[in-house]
């Protein structure tokens, strides 16, 4: 990253966090003025509505659109200067008339990327204003949660020294000489005022939204530029942090062609990788990195991810809750033998992360099987949460299905499931808790977009399509079916987590496999449980977690912090 | 109402996986179930098996147990 598009990103992020003041204000003066620091009443939520809208399009929206017109010049520039200094025709080093109208349609993106979050922010503090009438929340703490949903924890406080530490912190943040005491204060405010932490809120997204679109118009002009000037070849460019992630270390200086870069994201998965194009979102969210291209240097290797440590035998241990007496398929083999098969099969599906949350968790109460009643009947797979009971064979990596079925529900926020069995009349496994799981599920369905053409083609990419013949009494029946292309990549698996996302649609309708649309439709929430479980079988897969990474990288990312966390509370 | 011979011939007939589960949904007026043995691939011979012998896929009872699969 080049200093002056450093320097510009920091501008950026410092203007819009400052106006997040005033808009705190604004909406609480609003609030306030129409309720009188009373109850708010439905009406008067309702009837505040087009005022929060206007103090949002007056504060935050007006800065972005202020920041973007008058400053993203000069990332133009920037990339230009960037191009003079390569052999190259002089054509395509200065400004033509096609630039200035990717310019223009670049800034426009730009803009309803603030948008889109402006919007998500009106949506919740609506509902915050209104949910507050319903419930007959106290003022004042509904005045508190609006603050919250703004600032979060650098929200305007009763207490002094809180004030005193986010004063400090807005004042000194992007001060290098005082880096240290900034981030002292920033612990301070989260560890010791850590009670009025609200999550997410609109100064973390706004924050990163400002850096963000820095590097995504630079990205995205300085590819159009490159297409337009016949390069190919592309530098990583940028300086290394503290926090860096490992994929922008392995990747520093490197010099790849498109197609490398493409391959690069079509097949890897890294810590903070965000979906989209490598050229615009490059190490993920708030990456400091670039593609510069680049024409004299030698190409090289695509640097190879590194190996994750080997799991053994003995990291788990599930074998005193294997009821091996009914186990099928498996004649003449001891207790003991069975036993052995099924902590191997488990222990060959994990990674170090998904071993330490299994040792963190509390085993199921039996691990077993159950014989088919039919003969060739396949035998069950399904985990029951209210008695603990994991029923699985050893097939492909169904064992690691259902223990992260068993996972989900035992790992999930037990205090919250006392007011769902209230509200909804039945507990919530992890994956139905977790927002950022959901949003996740929701992000990735979207960026698939899953129209009827999109799935023949991911089908393609899978399946091939075969006859094959079956012998029932004297006839034979013949039928085509979808085959997986591949053997032990997790197709099936990956199938499902399509399946769930268009509610049964993949296999009933177009018969790849899942779980079909009676059981997505009929059981709440089962679309991101069997997500979880997929995800938390596919880990230890390397040829299914390239097309993990590929369909599904926030659920992927969603999947690894929230198991991260766990292990880590 | 199909009678054996009708079905046999519309077996017969069948090619794509469509094909059976349209003469399993019109012989029995309900979806294939989806069950705790048979999730996953289209369940192609249950769902033949069932009409051959004019009997509906039985419904998990484990679906009513709140299980997942």
């Amino acid at each position: 990253m080049s200093r002056i598009l450093e320097k510009l990103a920091d501008q950026h992020e410092e203007r819009l966090l400052n106006v997040l003041y005033n808009l705190e204000n604004d909406v609480v003066k609003e609030v306030t003025r129409a309720t009188k620091g009373q109850l708010v009443s439905q009406r008067l939520a309702i009837q505040l509505q087009p005022q929060i809208r206007k103090a949002i399009q007056d504060n935050f929206l007006n800065e972005a659109d202020l920041i973007i017109n008058e400053e993203y010049n000069k990332i133009a520039k920037e990339v230009l200067d960037s191009f003079g200094e390569l052999k190259i025709p002089k054509k395509f080093k200065s400004l033509t008339e096609v630039d200035l109208q990717t310019i223009n349609a670049l800034k426009f993106q730009t803009f309803s990327g603030f948008e889109d979050i402006a919007e998500r922010f009106l949506k919740v503090i609506n509902d915050e204003v209104y949910q507050s009438a319903i419930a007959g929340r106290p003022f004042e703490d509904m005045v508190s949660n609006i603050r919250s949903h703004i600032n979060g924890v650098y929200k305007q406080s009763n207490s002094r020294e809180i004030n005193e530490l986010v004063d400090f912190i807005n004042e000194n943040k992007f001060d290098n000489a005082k880096k240290a005491q900034v981030e002292e204060a920033i612990r301070k405010l989260h560890t010791q005022y850590a009670s009025d932490r609200a999550g997410n809120n609109l100064r973390r997204y706004a924050g990163q939204i400002a850096h963000d679109s820095v590097m995504q118009f630079h990205g995205q002009f300085t590819v159009a530029k490159a297409k337009e000037a016949g390069i190919d070849k592309f530098t990583y460019t940028g300086t290394l942090v503290r926090d860096s992630r490992e994929f922008c270390q392995r990747m520093l200086n490197k010099v790849l062609t498109e197609e490398q870069i493409r391959e690069i994201w079509n097949t890897q998965g890294w810590a903070g990788k965000s979906t989209g194009d490598p050229f615009i979102v490059r190490g993920g969210y708030r990456c400091r990195h670039t593609w510069i291209p680049t024409i004299d240097e030698t190409v090289d290797e695509i640097p190879e991810q590194p190996e994750e440590p080997t799991i053994n035998a003995n990291s788990i241990d599930i074998k005193s809750v294997v009821d091996a007496s009914p186990i099928a398929n498996l004649k003449g083999k001891s207790q003991k033998e069975i036993k052995d098969l099924y902590n191997d099969k488990l222990t060959s599906l994990l990674t170090p992360l998904t071993t330490q949350v299994i040792n963190k968790t509390e085993k199921p109460n039996v691990i077993t099987n159950e014989i088919p009643k039919k003969k060739n009947q396949r035998q069950k797979a399904y985990y029951r949460p209210s008695e603990k009971r994991l029923v699985s064979h050893l097939e492909e990596q169904t064992l690691a299905h259902e223990y992260g079925h068993h996972i989900d529900w035992s790992i999930a926020d037990k205090k919250e499931n006392i007011l769902s069995r209230n509200i909804i009349g039945r507990e919530k496994a992890w994956s139905e808790q977790n927002v950022t799981f959901q949003q996740a599920l929701i992000l990735d369905k979207n960026n698939l977009n899953l129209t009827e053409e999109k799935i023949i083609a991911v089908r393609k990419e899978l399946y091939n399509y075969e006859t094959e013949k079956v012998k029932k009494r004297k006839y034979t029946y013949t039928y085509e079916r979808y085959v997986e292309k591949e053997k032990n990549v997790g197709t099936s698996a990956i199938s499902d987590i399509l399946d769930a996302m268009t509610k049964g649609q993949v296999f009933s309708k177009y018969k790849m496999a899942g779980h079909g649309r009676s059981y997505y439709i009929e059981r709440d929430g089962s679309d991101l449980r069997e997500t979880f479980a997929n995800l938390f079988a596919l880990q230890n897969n390397k040829e299914a977690m390239k097309k993990v990474n590929k369909y599904f990288p926030n659920l992927q990312k969603a999947f690894l912090q929230g198991m991260k966390e766990y292990v880590e509370q | 109402m199909l009678n054996n011979k009708q079905i046999e011939e519309a077996l017969q007939k069948a090619t794509k996986l469509e094909d059976y589960e349209k003469l399993y949904i019109t012989l029995f007026a309900e979806p294939v179930p989806i069950t705790s043995y048979n999730w996953g691939e289209f369940p192609i011979e249950d769902v033949i098996d069932a009409i051959l012998d004019n009997k509906p896929i039985e419904k998990d009872k484990l679906l009513e147990k709140n299980v997942d699969f």
